[in-house]
């Protein structure tokens, strides 16, 4: 690697490197430059290339498959699934995720109160496969943070779980 | 694991080989002798899935039901319809050839050694996936959709409909990828999202194996072999199935659609030209690059087509342009009457207002240098691109294989500047931080085709060194000649 050197320079340089390579061997190896000896230079130094340069990648292919399989082993399906929630520093949903998912019925449809839009498609994957709608399409109604006056008014009464604090499900008045 | 799953995955890969199997038969590319059938097991699979999760796209997007039971007959009538024209075609198509044979004990020895490394490596980190949780974009975009249509048995889901929740996600993106998945997940019948990163290096695997049906007809595979075992081992290769991204998937389709279109020129085989508009089909059908690429190495072959004035290939490449753009549309359109919003895309009439390109020109010079910068690291694409620069080069100075470097090197640029376009006006504030999230995947289409190529040429080149210098009219009269001209000179 030449680090000081841009990368389109870098780039330049390795094509006219394999160009001169190519070159060399037609010239050297097999007698002078003429369209015989170029493509014949064409087929020994692609080959001759990759071949180098493979080692190396493997090893390093190798090992970073290996660092995939250690760090995630034992990840279970629901973990993988909740990890979105994770990276979206939302930890704190996935009681309240796997609570949803274990007591809404089948194919129930529902509607959040935002976790913000970013997480809105996150939340959507957690629960799958429940569907979710919007407020006037919803059977449920799921309360992340506040939960607004004019939302709950729409929960059937005796239907209202408050899960944890800001966490709360409820299912919407016939 | 249950005896269910395991024959619902037996019945969902059969199906694919079935259409693709009985595509490749249609079109004259399958030799019906246990060795040929058997070396047609990876490009049947692979052109099953483009072919198969195509004809879904379209169902769906007219509003049929996505179940098991057309996941079972859309194959199953492919593949019955594909039959039938084979049948009628049997014999009247040559069908690709067989390797050169080894001149040595060391070259047989060198190629089993390599070709054993590279399935044992394939194996190795295919297993390593097994437990991989899904990263924030699959989450939010491809293993999203691919759940909603397995659940909604279609598009009738929140999830491609509802823009006020769904807009931000690209909404847009097109399907292939999680059509996919979906018929994965009816295969085996749950969904399995640890699982779908190991069928993504499945089909990884199977584009290896496809390259190397295309390039060994009448070739040494020691030529060949080696730039396809660098860019299967190269460090940027795995990055999209360890993350569950569409990147290699569209990479696979772009760079089998290049090679395939790049032994057509050499060969004039209609079973190339038909393959490598499938395969930009597809490619177009599972990310937006997808199609820009798919542009790219039409308008390369078109250009090429058109120095050597030959008019009947020409013909026979707008024929086979249609029949890929009719695949690519249904999606399109579904987009586009459905107004779904395209949010990383910006509007040409923003592109067209004055000072918009010329007051974001900084960015060009911060993408080349990011592009460049990933295409000629050895660690993330093993050189792939810059040697394919040198050895068109080469064959261009050399008056050999010039059609065929002329169609890799126009190509290749092309989609370098599409990608170089991409991050000039793309609607991302900062361009460092756009290059850092997404060029070491964006690239992966350039550096998998780049090292096809390389194969290709290299290969090409082995073979025509004592043959005449390449005429601007020679393209055009082999294209008159349906038989494969460089085979039968290999042969003698």
């Amino acid at each position: 690697m030449l680090p000081s050197v841009s990368p389109w320079l870098q780039f330049t340089l390795i094509a006219a490197g394999v160009l001169l390579a190519i070159g060399a061997v037609g010239s050297l190896a097999l007698g002078g430059l003429n369209r015989k000896t170029i493509p014949a230079g064409v087929a020994a130094i692609v080959p001759a290339v990759f071949l180098i340069v493979m080692p190396v990648q493997l090893g390093l292919s190798a090992d970073r498959a290996n660092t995939q399989r250690h760090d995630n082993a034992g990840t279970s399906e629901t973990q993988a699934r909740e990890r979105c929630l994770t990276d979206g520093h939302a930890d704190g949903l996935i009681p309240f995720v796997d609570y949803l998912n274990k007591t809404l019925p089948a194919g129930a449809s529902y509607a959040a109160t935002s976790p913000g839009q970013t997480d809105n498609a996150c939340l959507t994957y957690v629960l799958m496969p429940h569907e979710h709608v919007d407020f006037d399409k919803a059977q449920y109604l799921v309360f992340i943070g506040a939960v607004p006056t004019w939302l709950k008014l729409r929960v059937q009464p005796g239907t209202y779980h408050t899960f944890a604090p800001g966490q709360a499900v409820g299912r919407v008045k016939a | 694991m249950s005896v269910g799953t395991v024959l619902g995955w037996l019945l969902v890969h059969a199906l694919f080989v079935a259409a693709g199997g009985a595509l490749l038969a249609a079109v004259g590319a399958l030799r019906y002798d246990p060795r040929g059938l058997l070396w047609a097991l990876g490009p049947a699979y692979l052109a099953g899935v483009a072919l198969v999760s195509l004809v879904l796209i379209l169902l769906v997007v007219i509003g049929l039901p996505y179940t098991l039971f057309t996941l079972i007959v859309v194959p199953l009538l492919l593949a019955g319809g594909l039959g039938y024209l084979a049948l009628r075609r049997h014999g009247r198509i040559e069908a690709p050839g067989r390797a050169l044979p080894f001149r040595s004990t060391p070259e047989r020895v060198l190629v089993i050694g390599l070709a054993a490394v590279l399935v044992l490596y394939l194996l190795f980190a295919g297993t390593s996936f097994k437990d991989l949780p899904t990263l924030w974009d699959p989450a939010h975009m491809w293993f999203l959709r691919a759940s909603a249509l397995y659940h909604a048995q279609g598009l009738d889901s929140s999830v491609f409909t509802n823009k006020a929740i769904f807009a931000p996600f690209h909404i847009d993106y097109p399907l292939l990828q999680p059509a996919f998945q979906a018929a994965i997940y009816h295969g085996l019948g749950k969904e399995a999202i640890r699982y779908f990163h190991i069928e993504q290096w499945g089909l990884f695997a199977a584009a290896l194996w496809t390259a190397a049906w295309l390039l060994r007809p009448g070739r040494r595979i020691i030529i060949w072999l080696p730039a396809l075992m660098a860019i299967a081992v190269a460090g940027g290769t795995p990055n999209a199935p360890t993350q569950g991204n569409a990147d290699l998937t569209v990479a696979i389709f772009v760079a089998l659609g290049g090679l395939a279109f790049g032994v057509w020129l050499e060969r004039k085989h209609p079973a190339h030209l038909i393959l490598g508009a499938l395969f930009l089909a597809a490619a177009a059908n599972s990310k937006k690059e997808g199609q820009i690429f798919a542009v790219a190495i039409a308008v390369a072959v078109l250009l090429v087509l058109l120095a050597q004035r030959a008019w009947r290939p020409l013909r026979q490449l707008v024929l086979a342009g249609v029949g890929a753009i009719a695949l690519i549309v249904p999606w399109l359109a579904y987009a586009a009457l459905n107004s779904l919003p395209s949010n990383d895309t910006v509007p040409l009439h923003t592109l067209l207002s004055s000072g918009y390109l010329t007051g974001r020109l900084f960015r060009l010079g911060i993408a080349t240098d990011g592009v460049l910068g990933q295409l000629q690291d050895i660690n993330a694409w093993a050189w792939a691109t810059p040697v394919l620069v040198g050895v068109a080069l080469a064959c261009l100075v050399a008056r050999r294989l010039r059609p065929l470097a002329a169609f890799y090197l126009i190509g290749a640029t092309l989609m370098i500047l599409a990608l170089l376009w991409i991050y000039w006006t793309g609607s991302w504030p900062d361009v460092a931080i756009y290059l850092n999230v997404t060029v070491d995947r964006t690239t992966t289409s350039v550096a998998l085709l780049s090292a096809f190529a390389a194969g290709h040429l290299a290969a090409a080149a082995a073979l025509r060194g004592d043959e005449p210098v390449d005429e601007p009219t020679s393209a055009a009269k082999a294209a008159d000649e349906p038989t494969e001209p460089e085979l039968a000179g290999a042969r003698s």
